[in-house]
């Protein structure tokens, strides 16, 4: 190809588009006054100004970034391990601790972990990560019990340690499965880390909720916008990833 | 030399496999045989560790496997199991030199490798560049037996490794097999229930029941010299005349010389042939002699009908 650098702009552009809408519309939102203005005519605060949009959406990147990481850090290795000849024991409890995790709403984590934790960031991450890890956890498990058994056992006949085993087979044939869990819990936690904002974490949660107390369906508004913007790119990220591996494959 | 001594092993308190013990010399092609759960495929896998048994010493070159690294000793050791088991995201290649790029062999030596491996088990070099899906059940076996063979380990280890496949395909990786254990004199260890495979390939055969051995020795004597009456329903039953035709060679009863005045115009067979395939020659021809050639071509003597007879 003697174009490359077209090549490389359409290998990284369904990376990049997303987030540069995403950026552009945070750095873009204030000057939506006017518009915001003529919707609601009656309102004397039509924008929300206690922060940047560009801020709000830096802090809540910080928030789902972290609790995502630590998050999968801890799914994919709790996976790992009951999905291990030693560990199988506690594969069906694993899968029982996750989904408590899960059903356990994350406003009554905050509420619990405020007393401990105190306000702000730390109570946020903590229910963040448990709300996230059942999807992670749930996918890699799938992904790494969906290696066919006559594949682990060559493997191993063949003469593979069982880190080159995991390493080289298992976890490449469950990656589709773990960017599959990956893209769930992120996107469900991009929408989650809102709540953080009822208890002073800053996030693009703050103008949601304080348009809900002040009633002031601007602020709202513009803060889910953004909101679903975030998720929009993340999700359109894993679906590049995806069809990168698939053109690979 | 494979010398299994006194070994038992039982899996949660069933006994599986119950004081066995059997040599396997170097270059034989043992065959482990009996109906399913007797205990055969559990001997194959202590033979490489992945299994260690309860009781008992196994040795391989002469060293007890209990004192090796497992994962060393596999990779010394070739290894095919009915399910194949081919890395669905490697290719064909990558596949084949699994083995090598575990012993960390050099990159030239593994592509020598792979040639010679693909000339030996007659794979198409255009199959190297797909994924495993992209293979016939046929294709994906014999894959299989060349990765086994792709590190050229003096030791392979077979666990019903054509059961899955179609009568065709079956037939033809069986020829592919006999002719590779007598181009290379490996040792060979196959597992199977299906007692044609058994006779068609072994120089020994090894008759397990119930996790015990039941008799060991060489497909005649099993068939001929049975210890047992549960060794000769196994090898008996229907067509135990043609079984027996299965395992002399056409070359132990040709006439080495033609009669006079004739000329070769009776269908031809190979020298090793069994006299079972002779007389299915025979038959198929309408005809009550045949030529015989050697591995070059040439004709080297006749077998008539009645020899078949005298030798049966």
């Amino acid at each position: 190809m003697d174009r490359a650098p077209f090549g490389l702009i359409r290998r990284i552009g369904p990376f990049l588009w997303p987030w540069l809408a995403l950026l552009a519309l945070a750095a873009l939102m204030p000057m939506t006054a006017p518009l915001f203005q003529a919707w609601f005519p009656d309102n004397p605060h039509p924008l929300y100004r206690r922060a940047s949009f560009l801020e709000l959406t830096l802090a809540h990147a910080i928030l789902v970034g972290v609790s995502s990481l630590v998050a999968a850090i801890i799914g994919i290795g709790a996976a790992l391990v009951v999905t291990s000849d030693k560990g199988r024991a506690f594969l069906p409890m694993a899968g029982a601790l996750a989904a408590i995790g899960q059903t356990f709403p994350p406003l009554a984590v905050l509420a619990l972990a405020v007393p401990a934790l105190g306000y702000g960031l730390a109570p946020t991450l903590v229910a963040l990560v448990l709300y996230t890890i059942l999807p992670i956890l749930e996918m890699t498990i799938a992904g790494l019990e969906n290696v066919p058994q006559g594949v682990r056992e060559a493997a191993r006949g063949l003469g593979f340690s069982p880190l080159g085993l995991l390493w080289r087979v298992r976890l490449p044939l469950a990656a589709p499965f773990i960017l599959a869990g990956l893209r769930t819990a992120l996107i469900i936690n991009i929408g989650t880390a809102t709540i953080g904002s009822s208890v002073g974490a800053l996030s693009l949660g703050s103008p949601i909720i304080e348009g809900l107390s002040a009633s002031n369906t601007a602020y709202v508004i513009q803060g889910a916008v953004i909101v679903a913007a975030f998720a929009i790119a993340t999700d359109r990220s894993f679906a590049a990833i995806a069809a990168l591996r698939d053109r690979r494959a | 030399m494979i010398e299994i001594e006194a070994v038992s092993k039982s899996f949660g308190g069933t006994a599986a496999v119950s004081d066995l013990t059997l040599t396997i010399a170097d270059g034989a092609f043992c065959v482990l045989i009996g109906p399913s759960g007797c205990g055969k495929s559990t001997v194959l896998r202590m033979i490489n560790a992945m299994i260690a048994p309860d009781a008992g010493t196994i040795r391989v070159r002469g060293q007890d496997i209990a004192a090796q690294n497992p994962e060393h000793l596999r990779r010394q050791i070739g290894y095919a199991i009915q399910s194949v088991g081919l890395f669905p995201h490697w290719t064909v290649a990558a596949n084949i030199v699994a083995v090598p790029r575990l012993l960390r062999w050099a990159e030239p030596r593994i592509k020598a490798r792979l040639d010679a491996v693909m000339a030996l088990v007659g794979i198409d070099p255009a199959l190297l560049p797909r994924y495993p899906h992209q293979l016939s059940g046929g294709q994906q076996q014999r894959i299989g037996v060349a990765r086994a063979l792709a590190a050229d380990p003096d030791i392979v280890l077979m666990d019903e490794p054509f059961a899955a496949l179609d009568p065709p395909s079956r037939l033809a990786l069986r020829g592919e097999l006999s002719r590779i254990h007598a181009e290379t004199g490996k040792t060979i260890i196959f597992v199977t229930h299906d007692l044609d495979e058994a006779l068609g390939l072994a120089t020994q055969i090894a008759l397990m029941r119930q996790g015990r051995l039941v008799q060991a020795g060489a497909p005649r004597d099993m068939v001929l010299a049975p210890a047992d009456d549960f060794v000769r329903s196994f090898f008996g039953g229907p067509q135990i005349a043609l079984r027996r035709l299965d395992l002399v060679a056409v070359a132990q009863v040709m006439k080495q010389v033609m009669k006079p005045g004739e000329r070769a115009d009776a269908p031809e067979l190979a020298a090793q042939a069994s006299l079972r395939t002779a007389l299915d020659t025979m038959l198929a021809h309408r005809c009550t002699w045949l030529c015989v050639k050697d591995a070059t071509g040439r004709v080297v003597g006749t077998i008539e009908i009645a020899d078949i007879l005298q030798a049966s």
